[in-house]
Order: C-alpha cells, then sequence, then structure tokens
C-alpha cells in the first residue's frame, strides 16, 4: 500500500512540476510549425507569472488573472512576431531580445506594482479541484481527480493542437506555411499573418505557462521564478519532434523524473544531491528517441520573402 | 612662530575639514533583486538603515552573475569607492583576486570567511548556532518526531544551518528523525514546495528552508498541507502567523551596519568578523500564539538552550 501512495504521490507532483513546461512548449511547437523559433519564451513565462499576479489581485479573481497573463503572453508573442516576421529579424537574436525584455518588465512591474513591500501580498491563486468528490480515492484519486483546473485545460490544449494538425485545414495550413511557404503563398494564403497568429497565440500558452507558477502551483512572484522551464520547453518540442502530444510526454516525463529525484534525496541522504537534480535532465536527453516521425518544419527559422531570396 | 602657529591651525582645520567633508562611498554588490524577501532584501535593509545612520553615499547593484563580479568590482574600485560589499561567499574569490591593485578601497565579503592584508575583510553570521535553534524549536513542536530542511543550494553557510538543524533537534528529542534536500536553485520556489510537500508526505510537520526565494515554496507547501514551518533570516511570521513558529534570525543587516561602522571610525580590519548570539548576528524570533502550544517545560528548555548559547555552554555547534 505504502508503494501505490508513494507512485501516486510521484505522478500527481510529476504533474504538477510538469504543467507549465506542457503549456510552454505546446506554445512553442504551434510557432515553430508554421516557421517560426522563439527562444524567448522564457521571457513570456515570466512576464504571464507577473500579470497573473497583478490581474488576481487587482480583480480578486484567479481567472482574470490567467487571462490578462495570456493576453500578455499574446502581447510579448506579437513583439517577437513582428521582429521576426514582419520586418524578417534574425530569429534567434529577436527571441534574446525578448528573453531580457521578459525579465526586465516582469522584475520592474513588480517592484512598482506588489513588491515595493519587500514581501509576498495576500494573492487569491487557484486551489487543486475534486473532480465527482474522488481526489481522496487513495492512489488515483489525487493524480486524475485532485488536479488544478489548469492542468485538464493544458491537457485538452494538447489533444485539440494535435487534432488541428491532423484533421483540419487551419492545421494544413500552419504546417504548409512552416514547410513550404512559397507554395502556401502561391495558394493564397498570407504566410506572414498565419505565422504572427501563431506564434502569438503560442505566446499566451506561454503565458498561462508562467500563470501556473504563479497563481496556481504557489500563489506568488519573485524575480525569475520560472528557473530555465522557458528553455526546457523548447527542448521538449525538439525532442517530441514537432508532435504536441509527444511534447506533453516529454514534459510529462521530465516532471516525473523530477518529483522522483526530490523524493530519492531526502531518503538517501548520503548521495552528493547533484546527483539527483540533474537526473530530470538525464531523463529528457534519453527521451530523445521516443515521440513521432515528424520532421523538423523546413522553412523553421527562415523569414519568408516572396519572390526568392 | 606666530605664522608657523597659524600654518599649523589651518592645517589642522583643514584636515579637520577634509576628514570631515569626506563623504564615504560604499558600494554595495549583490547575487540577486532586493525584492527577493530574504537574503538580498536583508542586505538592502542592512545598507538603507546604514544610510540613515552614518554620512555614506551608496550604489546598490543587483543581479550579479558569478562571472560579472570581478569586472563590477573593478570598476567600483576604479571609481575610487571607499568600501566594496560583495554579499555572498561567491564574492571570496574574486575579492582575493583583485583586491591588491586597488589599496585605496576596503572590499568586504559577506557570508564568508576571508580575510587578507591590507584590505580584505568579512562577516559571516553563524548559520550553524541559526540552525541549532531551528531544529531545536522544530523538534519540540513536532508530533510525529519527523522534521524537514529545505535547503538551496548546499553552500557552506546552508549545510552549516543543516549540521546545526539535526544537532539541536536531538539535542531536545534525540529521537527525531531530520529529513533534509536541495532544490539545486535559490529561486525555483515551485521546486522548494514540492521538495517541503514530498517531506510532508514521509511525515515531517515541522519544516524549515534555507536559501532566497525557495523559502517562500517551503512555507507556502507547509501552509497548504497544515503543518508548522520555521522561517530563517527575516522575523516572517507575517508571511503565515497560523504556519510560522518563530525564525531562526540571520541578522545579515547586522554584518553591514557593523563593516559601515568600522569603516567610518577606522577600526576595519583585514579579518574574518564571525557575529554570533551576543554579536546580535543571529537569534530567535518570539514564538507569540505559539508559545501556549508546547508545554511550559518545554518553552523553558528552548528559553536555557538560547541561554546557554550566549554562555557559550553549548559543545555540539556545526
Amino acid at each position: 500500500m505504502d508503494e501505490i501512495l508513494f507512485v501516486s504521490a510521484v505522478l500527481a507532483a510529476g504533474i504538477r512540476l510538469a504543467t507549465p513546461i506542457m503549456l510552454a512548449a505546446l506554445g512553442e511547437t504551434l510557432g515553430q510549425r508554421s516557421g517560426v523559433i522563439n527562444v524567448g519564451i522564457e521571457g513570456i513565462m515570466l512576464v504571464g507569472a507577473f500579470v497573473a499576479v497583478l490581474g488576481a489581485v487587482e480583480t480578486g479573481s484567479p481567472w482574470a488573472g490567467l487571462a490578462l497573463a495570456m493576453l500578455a503572453g499574446a502581447a510579448m508573442g506579437a513583439i517577437h512576431a513582428y521582429f521576426s516576421v514582419v520586418l524578417k529579424a534574425e530569429q534567434i537574436v529577436a527571441g534574446i531580445a525578448l528573453l531580457f525584455l521578459g525579465i526586465g518588465l516582469s522584475g520592474y512591474g513588480y517592484r512598482l506594482t506588489l513588491g515595493a513591500s519587500g514581501t509576498a501580498a495576500a494573492i487569491p491563486g487557484f486551489r487543486p479541484l475534486d473532480v465527482l468528490g474522488l481526489a481522496g480515492v487513495p492512489g488515483i484519486g489525487p493524480i486524475l481527480f485532485g488536479q488544478q483546473a489548469l492542468v485538464y485545460l493544458t491537457f485538452a490544449a494538447a489533444i485539440a493542437m494535435a487534432w488541428m494538425f491532423s484533421s483540419t485545414r487551419l492545421g494544413v495550413i500552419v504546417k504548409a506555411v512552416g514547410e513550404y511557404p512559397a507554395a502556401a503563398a502561391s495558394a493564397g494564403i498570407g504566410v506572414d499573418r498565419v505565422r504572427f497568429a501563431c506564434v502569438s497565440v503560442g505566446g499566451a500558452l506561454a503565458g498561462a505557462g508562467g500563470a501556473f507558477l504563479s497563481i496556481a502551483h504557489l500563489w506568488g512572484f519573485v524575480e525569475g521564478m520560472t528557473a530555465g522551464r522557458g528553455f526546457l520547453a523548447i527542448a521538449c518540442v525538439v525532442l517530441a519532434r514537432w508532435s504536441p502530444l509527444a511534447a506533453i510526454a516529454v514534459a510529462l516525463l521530465f516532471g516525473i523524473a523530477d518529483a522522483l529525484q526530490i523524493r530519492v534525496q531526502s531518503m538517501m541522504p548520503g548521495v552528493p544531491y547533484q546527483f539527483f537534480v540533474i537526473a530530470p535532465y538525464l531523463v529528457a536527453i534519453a527521451a530523445v528517441g521516443i515521440g513521432s516521425r515528424t520532421a523538423m518544419p523546413a522553412a523553421l527559422g527562415k523569414p519568408f520573402r516572396p519572390g526568392g531570396r | 612662530m606666530k605664522t608657523f602657529l597659524a600654518a599649523a591651525a589651518l592645517a589642522a582645520v583643514m584636515i579637520a575639514g577634509t576628514a570631515h567633508a569626506a563623504t564615504k562611498r560604499i558600494a554595495l554588490v549583490l547575487p540577486g533583486p532586493i525584492t527577493d524577501g530574504t537574503f538580498n532584501s536583508a542586505a538592502n535593509k542592512g545598507i538603507e538603515a546604514a544610510k540613515k545612520k552614518y554620512d555614506i553615499d551608496v550604489v546598490v547593484r543587483e543581479n550579479t552573475d558569478f562571472a560579472q563580479i570581478e569586472d563590477v568590482l573593478r570598476s567600483y574600485a576604479e571609481d575610487g569607492f571607499d568600501m566594496v560589499i560583495g554579499h555572498g561567499f561567491q564574492f571570496a574569490e574574486p575579492v582575493m583576486n583583485i583586491h591588491a591593485d586597488y589599496p585605496k578601497t576596503f572590499f568586504v565579503v559577506n557570508t564568508a570567511q576571508v580575510a587578507a592584508e591590507p584590505n580584505v575583510a568579512s562577516f559571516d553570521n553563524r548559520w550553524g548556532d541559526a540552525g541549532y535553534l531551528a531544529g531545536a524549536v522544530a523538534a519540540l513542536y513536532s508530533k510525529t518526531g519527523k522534521i524537514g530542511h529545505v535547503g538551496a543550494i548546499p553552500v557552506p553557510v546552508i549545510e552549516q544551518y543543516n549540521l546545526g538543524f539535526e544537532r539541536g533537534a536531538k539535542r531536545m528529542k534525540p529521537e527525531t528523525q531530520v529529513l533534509s534536500a536541495y532544490v539545486g536553485s535559490f529561486s525555483d520556489i515551485a521546486r522548494g514546495a514540492e521538495i517541503t510537500t514530498s517531506q510532508i508526505e514521509q511525515g515531517a510537520d515541522v519544516v524549515t528552508s534555507t536559501g532566497n526565494e525557495n523559502v517562500i515554496g517551503t512555507i507556502q507547501a507547509a501552509q497548504k498541507a497544515k503543518v508548522l514551518a520555521i522561517g530563517t533570516a527575516f522575523d516572517s511570521a507575517a508571511m503565515a502567523p497560523e504556519t510560522i513558529i518563530t525564525t531562526a534570525l540571520i541578522n545579515m543587516d547586522v554584518n553591514i551596519d557593523l563593516a559601515v561602522g568600522k569603516l567610518i571610525d577606522g577600526t576595519l580590519k583585514p579579518e574574518t568578523y564571525v557575529l554570533g548570539i551576543n554579536d546580535g548576528g543571529i537569534g530567535l524570533a518570539p514564538l507569540r500564539g505559539f508559545e501556549s502550544k508546547i508545554s511550559a517545560e518545554d518553552k523553558a528548555r528552548i528559553d536555557q538552550l538560547v541561554k546557554d548559547l550566549a554562555e557559550g555552554k553549548i559543545t555540539d555547534l556545526p
């Protein structure tokens, strides 16, 4: 029985740890499928985390906080799209600029608003759900029925995105724009417009990932609280070969490995802690082979210039 | 003779005048943001208080990466600052590398133990003693006999605290089981919270944490699980009055006040100053509402422990 409870606790914690990475990875998948790399996703998550806290405190509602975080994320995505799609700037450079913009905006914004006192304000955050009253069931309860609402929405978003890519006209358009933009353009598709939209929506998802950290998993914002999760999300996208469901799986694997190392660390005080801390990263790298066979979008990172180079 | 006296008087006035007018310029270099609520906030509060107390000009630099430290220190020294304070043990090595080039600047490393002629001093707090107090209190409040410590990264001061935490707990109740784990980051509050949750799942009912922002994660996890916590560094009871029994105070602002004061009155020496309970470097915050939650006998044991610590009667401090 103890083993079941242990596994249940590890899986439940793994999902909590993975959710922000899953959301950011979904956003990045959408952008990259349309042909735009955004390495500044960490900055978007930080802005999302800050805006979510500010919005929740100001309105008293975590849902309003989440909505505002997604809007702010979309705005950050649009900034990246403006530089990399409209102005055709080097995408990696624009992304790095976006990262620093996000670090600065979130930190400075926090100081101007809630951070003046130097201690955390009371934040009306999300509470875990109790779906059908089954969260207390030992074993599967905490995993399947006791998660945050955002966790269920994340899985729904992943399924919706996978369905969009496999079975809808919209999915075909996004893929065409990312694979062979010249052909898409000759078929009458506004390549830049599609890319702009994908990067913006991707930003909104990354903003939601930040919001999960600051108003669901924990209640509060601290500078740099995403702690590299945005970069892990990019790694997940590549390891998952640009498939939304595989990206979720890789992020989940990472989260579960992290939850496991946390517990094993406390149990084995004799082993150097660094060994445990790197374990999730090793697992993520080992997951390279997993995932669908989808190859990298052919036009990834290349701005579209009608009429040739 | 008259001219000599007049000249001497003039000289004396000039010396006194310059000594008086020479506002000392001090740079405080921080590894993180001043809004972290613990380590960096404490230093900022210390220098803010010193600004009011002494005639000084202050520059505070935040978020300094390890790779930037040497350049940052050099730039302040070249700019003619009288004192540059590096807040964190990671400043020790860069300071030792460059201090000889700038004999007119005094370098102070906070929470480290290094010193060098003629211009490197360090101020450290007895973190192990603070951990010892925290462990003792935690053991007395625990009903399960299991307590937990979540450290950010095992830097020397956090390791000392960890060791003290275990020894203090065992002094009060030898059968106490101490769980300990590290986050691997100072700012990852989500992982800090998850580690705390895992310790609570393993039966810990009093937890504590050391580091920077990660401490917030531990307090929140304890709050959600309705177990008790002991704060570190700041008296943080206001953060979660139902959760935080007390705080093992590590008064890093006292270090800064002392460093500035000694610079101004000229008594700062190139040596290591280690501040314990008698210097105000560490302490134990009041128990407030939690005083009535333990027996009078246990309360007396805590008071006696604090007294013994002040009188140097404890032999197994880290």
